[in-house]
């Protein structure tokens, strides 16, 4: 091959063409950003015709790239600008151009495009649509900035980028105190993850004395690095809502419905998963970290999709599943497969979004009712979303060669195939013939049945604004794991042979699911009990108890010090009484002591006066 | 060095001379002009560090962006204070204009000077100008209780420090910061001598100030008028980092068994702060207390004598200088239509003042330190050379910035988001003058990120 002088030269110049056309995407997308700080108010279809065309520019744009890399493997890492530097210590503008990037940003500019053309629909009403776009389009840019950050710093200005755009994002409809809330939350959960990420930084600055990825990855090799991969995986958590710092995102369902599907999907909380994948390099030979991943992963995708097996309203089933299957791609990360993590975080964005979507437009379409059981049959009346919203949860199953498949089932393989904690593998499992339940559930209420909404509902859903996200999403979750899967090389050498129980494993637990849904669904009919068995329901319907605990002690824990001891006992009593106060105080009596004697008596002073004289002088004379 | 003080100078028979009618305009565009010159002084081509030196002055790259700030400073301070005085007869006007134009002249002298000595006694004198805005031109009676601590913490603070200088003077035989840092150290095996190291230090952890020494802060704060408020936070909290990190050199050696202690408090001190931020119910109380935790990390900072340390505190003292300016002139204009500092009461405004809502919106970003603002370049540095110190100031550092993105983010949402009371439905619209005060404060901040090596020290 070499010896084509042809192909030679197309070999060497296309990390030009790579590094070019990435900076043209940022271009492209930044475009609207700076045309709209001019003074002149935006035109009204601005976010149309400038946010959404620069979207799907990039999106073309970054195809070239992503051909280069499928067709020569071409990754590259362009360095200039040297932006900061002390004596010691550089940083440069560096970005990384590599299997990760270039696969991803393709697809997160496929899905916003997608979002940005139903959200123009969804959004229609709102005086501030073109606001809205410039902040999913921030969002984005953020979002892109992390994944192609080739330092630690870029990509903690992606990683708070992201997270303080969902705060906006989250808060769109700011009138509603629920809204500010559930963006304080965000902020607030993100912000411990981000103590994590400043460990880390702290410790490779300190001990490695570079935030440039590959030289952290070169330097590190014979170092002790559990605990800066703790600090990462604490920042994981926080952005990509591991258990114990879950809650802020079904409470981010507050947001409008294309920013949870924009924040589900491809960005923000991807973004905790994604910076695993990128420091993979450091995390394959640390078994602590890999179990703690593992462990934690587990226990968030079962929790969580306890969580979604009660929950009525339909963007909270949706959120949580997300959540799961976060809890997935972390167990994949402990599995020591990170290209199978970036698989899944690749197939999940495509029928994420489009669930999201698809409720958005049932909600719309019924007066902005969400929950399910106020819905039903829907598959008469709206056939295309509701065959999209089966769809996409059929893909969420992992039902065989749709998107999901191809990433869950690996997945799955690769827990089977493993030596690790079986209590991990057990606890998957369970999630996974969960996922089964829920999107059933969601089917069952929303699609099937009789309609259990008022009659007067404005359903309409023929509208290419709709239609056409909708449907290009859904070839997405069609064809995408066949596409990603079939275009790209393992890293790891996949277990090819085993038992056919490990094989099916996947197929098995959900197809149980399932089969254990249908039951309950008709038990329900029966009703065999006079009283129902509330305890697990209340469990998994009030989130594990988790918010009504932590989040009253916490922030009361926090207040009560602000309050009585900050404030009160050390501000107000050590520091001001024993202070300043206390020498007033010490002061005064010796003040009125002094201050009282000088009562303007003439006659006593005079007399007194006149006293001590007579005495002085009698005595001197004698 | 004097093609700035000179102007400076003579901006005062200029306040006096100039008609009433144009008193504001031409103080504005004079000091604008100072300003803008004084940022020539980042340009050095000397490789020793010392430039546009004079018999007693000089600047180097720690001093450069503080003097800097300090002239940016003066003509923020005239646009912010013109609303509130307007009321008053112009001789008050023109009085007022005069004291703020004596404390920029006292800083740059204060940031200039070459001899400790005359740094000491500038130090002081920023204290009398000072002293006058805040309790004559405060609003409330509280003005003079807030004045009476801010003078006697600062003077009990100082007074053991020209003590502490004069003993000095006597072993090495002069104080000039050129030479100072080549001769020998001070032994400190005595406890008189541990004496004279607090002594060195105290005057300016009390300016910081240092948690524990912080009392006269938000009281200063709250009662000041607008333009005292931005001095003090802007500029003359950081007379004592640039202080300290003075004296530092002098007292280098052997101070690290002392400061650890100071260095502990003052990292709990922005735990302590930062809780009692989340309760303020007073505005300017909140972005006071904010102040003090801030600072408090800046003390840590240099106390910690790494250049990572030093640099990290430069940059965010200058990066606080500007954001705590700019959210006392958003709480002024609060203020001014409100007439209360009571957060409660002037709630959703982001339906009324939507451009303010921007101002405010990128300030707390810049207070909860948002990369890539100088702010968060300035934390995490000194984050990281405190956690090369010790692993568990990250405890309570990062506990720190979980804090200030709380109470910052509380302060917006307070404040902008939710449903606008009835109260404030007829309030008065912004002006120009508002958002351009806003848009020159924030926009230095944002520019910083591009260059961040001007305000780098001596590590650059």
């Amino acid at each position: 091959m070499m010896n084509n002088p042809a192909m030679m030269s197309t070999i060497l110049t296309s990390p030009l063409h790579m590094t070019s056309s990435m900076v043209l995407v940022f271009f492209a997308l930044s475009y609207p950003i700076f045309t709209s700080l001019s003074p002149k108010p935006l035109k009204n279809d601005w976010a149309i015709s400038h946010v959404k065309k620069a979207v799907k520019l990039a999106f073309f744009i970054s195809l070239l790239p992503l051909f280069l890399f499928l067709n020569h493997g071409t990754e590259t890492i362009m360095t200039d600008w040297k932006w900061m530097g002390t004596d010691t210590f550089d940083l440069c503008i560096s970005l990384k151009f590599d299997f990760f990037s270039t696969i991803f940003t393709p697809i997160a500019l496929f899905v916003t495009w997608s979002i940005l053309e139903f959200a123009s629909w969804y959004m229609h009403a709102d005086p501030n649509m073109n606001r809205f776009f410039k902040y999913l389009l921030i969002f984005l840019i953020a979002m892109i900035i992390l994944v192609t950050a080739n330092n630690m710093f870029q990509l903690f200005l992606g990683w708070e980028g992201v997270g303080i755009m969902s705060f906006l994002l989250i808060g769109w409809w700011y009138g509603r105190a629920d809204a500010n809330t559930a963006a304080l939350q965000a902020v607030l959960y993100n912000r411990v993850g981000d103590i994590g990420l400043i460990f880390a930084m702290a410790w490779f600055a300190t001990n490695l004395n570079s935030w440039d990825l590959q030289q952290v990855f070169t330097a590190s090799k014979d170092m002790d690095l559990t605990f800066p991969l703790l600090g990462l995986i604490i920042a994981a958590t926080g952005k990509s809502a591991q258990f114990g710092l879950h809650p802020w995102l079904p409470s981010a369902m507050e947001g409008p419905t294309p920013v949870s599907a924009l924040l589900h999907s491809s960005t923000m909380v991807v973004a905790g998963i994604f910076l695993l994948v990128r420091m993979s390099p450091l995390l394959e030979n640390n078994p602590t970290a890999l179990t703690t991943c593992l462990c934690l992963g587990a226990l968030t995708t079962l929790f969580t999709a306890t969580c979604a097996l009660t929950q009525n309203d339909i963007k909270k089933i949706v959120a949580f599943s997300t959540s799961s299957q976060l809890g997935l791609m972390m167990v994949t990360i402990g599995l020591n497969q990170p290209q199978l993590a970036f698989l899944h975080i690749c197939t999940h964005a495509f029928f994420k979004a489009m669930l999201f979507l698809c409720s958005g437009s049932i909600i719309h379409s019924l007066n902005d009712e969400q929950d399910i059981r106020k819905m039903g049959g829907m598959n008469h009346l709206t056939p295309f979303t509701s065959s999209c919203l089966t769809l996409g949860s059929l893909a969420l199953t992992g039902t065989p060669f749709l998107a999901g498949f191809f990433s869950k089932d690996a997945i799955i393989e690769a827990l089977n195939t493993s030596y690790l904690n079986a209590w991990a593998l057990v606890l998957t499992l369970l999630a996974t013939s969960f996922t089964a339940v829920y999107s059933l559930r969601i089917v069952f209420f929303v699609s099937m049945g009789n309609p259990r909404f008022t009659s007067l509902s404005p359903i309409n859903e023929n509208n290419p604004t709709v239609i056409n996200p909708i449907k290009r999403l859904a070839w997405g979750s069609i064809i995408a794991g066949l596409l990603i899967t079939s275009n790209m090389l393992p890293m790891k050498t996949p277990v090819m042979s085993m038992p056919p129980i490990l094989k099916l494993a996947a197929l098995i637990v959900t197809l149980l699911g399932v089969l254990t849904a249908m039951e309950l669904a008709s038990l329900t009919n029966k009703q065999f009990k006079t009283t129902p068995n509330l305890t697990a329901h209340h469990f998994s319907n009030m989130l594990g108890f988790f918010p009504a605990i932590i989040h009253r002690l916490t922030p009361k824990l926090n207040l009560i010090l602000g309050q009585t001891i900050a404030a009160q006992t050390v501000d107000q009593t050590w520091l001001e009484k024993t202070g300043p106060k206390a020498i007033v105080s010490l002061n005064e009596p010796l003040i009125e002591t002094t201050n009282n004697i000088q009562q303007g008596m003439i006659k006593t002073y005079l007399s007194l006066f006149f006293f001590t004289l007579a005495l002085a002088l009698l005595l001197l004379l004698i | 060095m004097l093609k700035i003080l000179l102007p400076t100078i003579m901006l005062i028979p200029m306040t006096w001379l100039s008609p009433a009618k144009r008193l504001w305009t031409t103080t504005l565009a004079y000091s604008l002009i100072i300003a803008l010159a004084s940022l020539a002084w980042f340009n050095t081509p000397t490789e020793t560090g010392w430039s546009c030196m004079n018999t007693y002055m000089a600047t180097d790259p720690l001093s450069t962006p503080l003097l800097a700030l300090t002239c940016w400073l003066l003509p923020l301070m005239i646009l912010a204070s013109q609303n509130h005085t307007s009321s008053e007869p112009v001789g008050r006007q023109r009085m007022y204009i005069t004291l703020l134009t004596s404390l920029q002249i006292f800083l740059i002298l204060a940031f200039s000077a070459t001899e400790v000595t005359m740094f000491y006694i500038m130090f002081e004198a920023t204290l009398i100008p000072t002293l006058i805005i805040i309790t004559r031109w405060g609003n409330q009676t509280e003005r003079l209780n807030a004045g009476t601590y801010f003078l006697f913490y600062t003077l009990a603070g100082s007074l053991p420090l020209l003590v502490a200088l004069l003993l000095l003077q006597n072993s090495t035989g002069t104080l000039s910061l050129l030479t100072l840092q080549y001769a020998p150290a001070m032994e400190l095996s005595s406890y008189a001598d541990k004496f004279w190291w607090a002594g060195c230090l105290l005057a300016f952890l009390v300016k910081m100030p240092l948690y524990g020494a912080h009392l006269w802060l938000p009281k200063a704060h709250v009662e000041a008028p607008i333009a005292g408020s931005m001095i003090l936070a802007a500029v003359l909290l950081k007379l004592g980092g640039y202080g300290m990190m003075r004296m530092m050199i002098v007292l280098e050696p052997l101070t690290k068994e002392l400061s650890y202690p100071f260095i502990i408090f003052a990292l709990w001190g922005v735990i302590m702060t930062g809780s009692i931020c989340l309760r303020q119910t007073d505005l300017k109380s909140l972005i006071a207390y904010s102040s003090v935790s801030h600072m408090g990390l800046v003390a840590a900072g240099i106390l910690i004598q790494t250049p990572w340390g030093f640099t990290g505190a430069l940059i965010l003292m200058i990066a606080h200088g500007l954001t705590s300016s700019a959210l006392f002139c958003l709480a002024n204009t609060n203020y001014e239509r409100t007439h209360s500092r009571t957060m409660m009461l002037a709630r959703g405004l982001q339906m009324v003042l939507p451009l303010m809502t921007t101002w405010w919106f990128i300030a707390s970003l810049a207070n909860l330190a948002l990369p890539p603002l100088p702010n968060l370049m300035g934390e995490l540095m000194i984050i990281t050379s405190l956690f090369n110190w010790s692993w568990w100031t990250l405890a309570l550092t990062g506990a720190g910035t979980l804090i200030t993105a709380g109470y910052s983010l509380y302060m917006f949402l307070m404040t902008q988001r939710g449903p606008l009371p009835a109260h404030i439905m007829a309030i008065h619209p912004t002006h120009s003058r508002e958002h351009l005060l806003i848009v020159l404060h924030l926009l230095p901040l944002i520019l910083l990120i591009l260059k961040p090596e001007l305000v780098w020290g001596w590590s650059a």
